[in-house]
């Protein structure tokens, strides 16, 4: 059985505050030929938040990138990358 | 856990007669540490007069029960406040049934004036005897107080009512004599056995409910109707808030694990030490929830776990507008809220653990530090739905 690609949605406070909200429906955005190819799970704090200096919230991990700042845009384009080829 | 130590849920109802814009009945509590005290007063007549007379009734009476003043002496000073001429009905002002409890399941009932209090047992009515007292008023009469004293044992229940209860239906075709106090220990007894469970306070809006169907919707007196419900109290957990120090990070998952009552995870970052030490699985459940707060999470053994100040901020808004115990809507919010009220004892284990992200001025909404908001929902649990809370930092 071919392996999905692991998308994790933090859900934590911060995350949600600053656009999560929008992202934890991102397979409403995802083209069809991709849906199926993709695990979409939640998780409860991914903990990249803790750097006051370093990258922003909201936290999107796409297989084992981080995205920063993620948007619906950056993230499926980011799925579309890892995808790619496959 | 001491076995004699009972939670008593107490709670009253009361519809006021069409067309007046107050009852005549007053219902007043009284607590002092493991002590309950309630009276139920029905003043003459109807409208702001009969509130009056039985407002100073009430709290004469709930004065000196908590003073415990010898209750003869008590009641003659109570009637003689509003008794004047000689006939009877001027000089049985109110009425008024005084329950006096503690944990320990000791129960005294007074009882003047009012329909007789029904006690229930094993979805029985449980058949004590009532001892007459006489006492006499300034001007001669003699009037009977009735005492009951007993020891409760866990899920008996105290139903006590005024007169506009067994009285409604009156003259209606379906009950021209009215509902009586049979046909209130029948509804009981029924109620009791098909919900064994039933809350004090869903007991009371039932007998209620129904007497205002008796009178087809158009009260003609006032009514309401009292309860005590004598059980083993119902406890949960709420922890929200990393440990300051991660060494104790076991002991609070321990905690968790160990507890004897439901559980309630507030916060991600919690969830996820708690599942770590645990080693159980966490997962998001990915839909919108209709309150607009971030998704709840699931993991075994824990009854609830969902984001931290958010939702703990909609939980304190939520307590602060609830005008009683009847928590509608299906959020996030509305399920925390329910599962706290329909719990006794509320223990928090709190976190100290800043995430000094959390205080970024250029957040776009402002997070309470977590600590002080869980004090308000506390403060609230306590004062207004009689909880009991504690809460411990770690």
């Amino acid at each position: 059985m071919e392996k999905k690609l692991v998308v994790k949605i933090c859900t934590g406070t911060l995350c949600y505050v600053m656009g999560g909200a929008e992202l934890q429906v991102i397979d409403e955005y995802l083209p069809e030929d991709l849906l199926d190819k993709v695990d979409i799970k939640g998780a409860p704090c991914l903990e990249h938040c803790n750097n006051c200096d370093g990258p922003k919230a909201p936290f999107v991990e796409v297989g084992d990138k981080v995205i920063a700042e993620a948007s619906v845009t950056k993230v499926v384009d980011a799925i579309k990358e890892a995808l790619g080829g496959k | 856990m001491d076995s004699n130590k009972f939670f008593i849920e107490v709670d009253c109802h009361q519809l006021c007669e069409k067309g007046q814009s107050i009852s005549g009945d007053v219902y007043l509590q009284k607590r002092s540490g493991a002590r309950i005290i309630q009276v139920l007063s029905d003043g003459a007549g109807s409208g702001i007069k009969a509130n009056v007379i039985a407002s100073v009734i009430s709290s004469m009476a709930i004065g000196y029960t908590y003073a415990e003043e010898p209750v003869l002496r008590a009641a003659k000073a109570v009637v003689d406040t509003f008794a004047r001429g000689e006939h009877l009905n001027d000089v049985k002002q109110a009425t008024f049934t005084i329950i006096d409890t503690d944990r320990t399941g000791h129960v005294k009932i007074v009882e003047f004036e009012n329909p007789p209090r029904i006690i229930l047992r094993d979805g029985e009515i449980l058949p004590l005897p009532r001892i007459e007292h006489v006492f006499q008023v300034s001007n001669g009469t003699k009037l009977s107080l009735y005492i009951t004293e007993f020891d409760a044992l866990s899920e008996d229940r105290i139903v006590i009512y005024t007169d506009g209860v067994p009285l409604s239906g009156y003259a209606t075709r379906r009950m021209p004599f009215g509902w009586g106090d049979e046909g209130i220990r029948q509804m009981l007894r029924h109620t009791v056995r098909e919900k064994q469970n039933i809350s004090a306070s869903e007991l009371v809006r039932k007998v209620i409910g129904q007497a205002e169907i008796n009178d087809l919707f158009a009260i003609k007196n006032d009514m309401s109707c009292a309860a005590v419900y004598f059980r083993q109290p119902r406890k949960i957990l709420v922890s929200s808030g990393p440990p300051f120090n991660a060494e104790k990070d076991k002991e609070l998952a321990r905690m968790i694990a160990e507890y004897d009552g439901e559980t309630i995870i507030s916060g991600g970052t919690t969830a996820q030490i708690i599942a770590r030490e645990l080693k159980r699985e966490i997962s998001v459940v990915m839909k919108r929830d209709p309150s607009g707060l971030p998704p709840v999470s699931t993991m075994k053994g824990v009854t609830l776990i969902t984001e931290g100040v958010l939702t703990l901020a909609r939980v304190k808004t939520l307590l602060d507008i609830l005008k009683n115990s009847e928590v509608k809507g299906n959020g996030t919010d509305a399920v925390f809220v329910r599962m706290l009220l329909s719990h006794d004892i509320i223990e928090f284990v709190v976190g100290t653990r800043v995430n000094s992200i959390h205080q970024d001025p250029n957040l776009p909404v402002e997070l309470d530090l977590r600590r002080n908001v869980i004090k308000d929902i506390a403060q609230k649990l306590e004062t207004k739905f009689m909880k009991e809370v504690s809460i411990c930092y770690l």
